[in-house]
């Protein structure tokens, strides 16, 4: 670094680097914590790859862990500093209790949530998607709403088949409380036969995840990043309004 | 432990051997970063493990990078 204006670059960032972590530690009782810079409110969160859970899966998978994300959102429900969060999808589903884990701390979050799904938000990327406050989805981008299944083969014992079609009601249940798709067209989509070669289910492409009611609108980064900003105000004036009455 | 994911069963789980990869995560310069070690003495950096976006902006953070693996000693 040739800067003239930072000549001690190394000894600030140090020092700095250890007031905030005594900070972290006496404020937040964590050193973990999303690091602040004075121009980032909105913090962003990329779902991509597997959702890993219980089980870390094999190298070549591209994985979003379960053990890095949901102490993110803890820490950014926690930052004073962080006034919103952009979560965006591109996944193709993933253990299904780390994803369901992922999508209730997302909906339970205090501070507004704006999710994009680019390129897809498949399977259990569905519930996380919903989980926002908004939702955006890029007209190329897909979602693939199928079945649970085990192995990809058929369900011959009917206890398995009552224990899939319980994780699977779990995932319908989210998504049609969190949306305004129906159960009933959830289940259409879910059960279409005819539209994937290994498997049945459907694949909705962008308008179509909105017409449905699944998604709240087709659009990219800049569209969720003003409704962002449209959420965070209105939020800071009802937070204001409430402190107002309680004075 | 259940998946619900449109990637067949047998490409998640590959009937290989699986190799041998050194991936830990750490805190370099302040921000969590999962760096991959191929033994000698630097680590190289994976990706990005924060979710502010202006982290993704600092070169010395950049995946790709390598960073001595003296340097993780004083940290």
């Amino acid at each position: 670094m040739d800067n003239p204006s930072l000549p001690n670059e190394g000894e600030e960032r140090e020092e700095g680097k250890n007031s905030t972590l005594m900070e972290k530690i006496q404020q937040l009782g964590t050193t973990n914590v999303p690091q602040m810079s004075q121009d980032s409110k909105i913090h962003c969160l990329t779902i991509i790859g597997q959702i890993e859970g219980h089980m870390q899966l094999p190298p070549q998978n591209k994985t979003t862990k379960y053990e890095h994300v949901i102490p993110q959102i803890v820490a950014i429900e926690q930052n004073p500093n962080i006034e919103g969060l952009l979560v965006i999808l591109n996944t193709v589903g993933g253990d299904v209790e780390a994803g369901l884990a992922i999508a209730e701390m997302l909906a339970s979050l205090s501070k507004p949530t704006v999710s994009i799904v680019l390129g897809g938000g498949h399977s259990i990327g569905v519930p996380i998607a919903v989980s926002c406050d908004y939702s955006y989805i890029a007209e190329t981008a897909t979602m693939t709403i199928h079945p649970i299944r085990l192995t990809g083969l058929v369900i011959g014992v009917p206890q398995t088949f009552e224990y899939l079609d319980k994780m699977q009601e779990r995932v319908i249940n989210f998504v049609t409380k969190h949306s305004k798709v129906t159960e009933e067209s959830f289940k259409e989509l879910m059960f279409a036969k005819g539209n994937l070669t290994r498997d049945i289910g459907t694949n909705v492409v962008g308008n179509e995840a909105v017409s449905i009611g699944m998604i709240n609108e087709v659009g990219g980064v800049g569209q969720a990043m003003k409704k962002l900003n449209e959420l965070i105000s209105a939020n800071k004036h009802e937070l204001g309004g409430e402190e107002g009455l309680l004075q | 432990m259940t998946f619900y994911t449109i990637m067949p069963h047998e490409q998640i789980h590959p009937h290989r051997h699986e190799e041998l990869t050194n991936y830990f995560e750490i805190m370099y310069n302040g921000i969590p970063v999962m760096v991959e070690h191929n033994g000698g003495t630097m680590l190289r950096i994976d990706r990005i493990l924060s979710t502010d976006p202006a982290h993704f902006l600092q070169e010395s953070v950049q995946p790709g990078q390598s960073i001595p693996l003296f340097e993780m000693l004083n940290n």
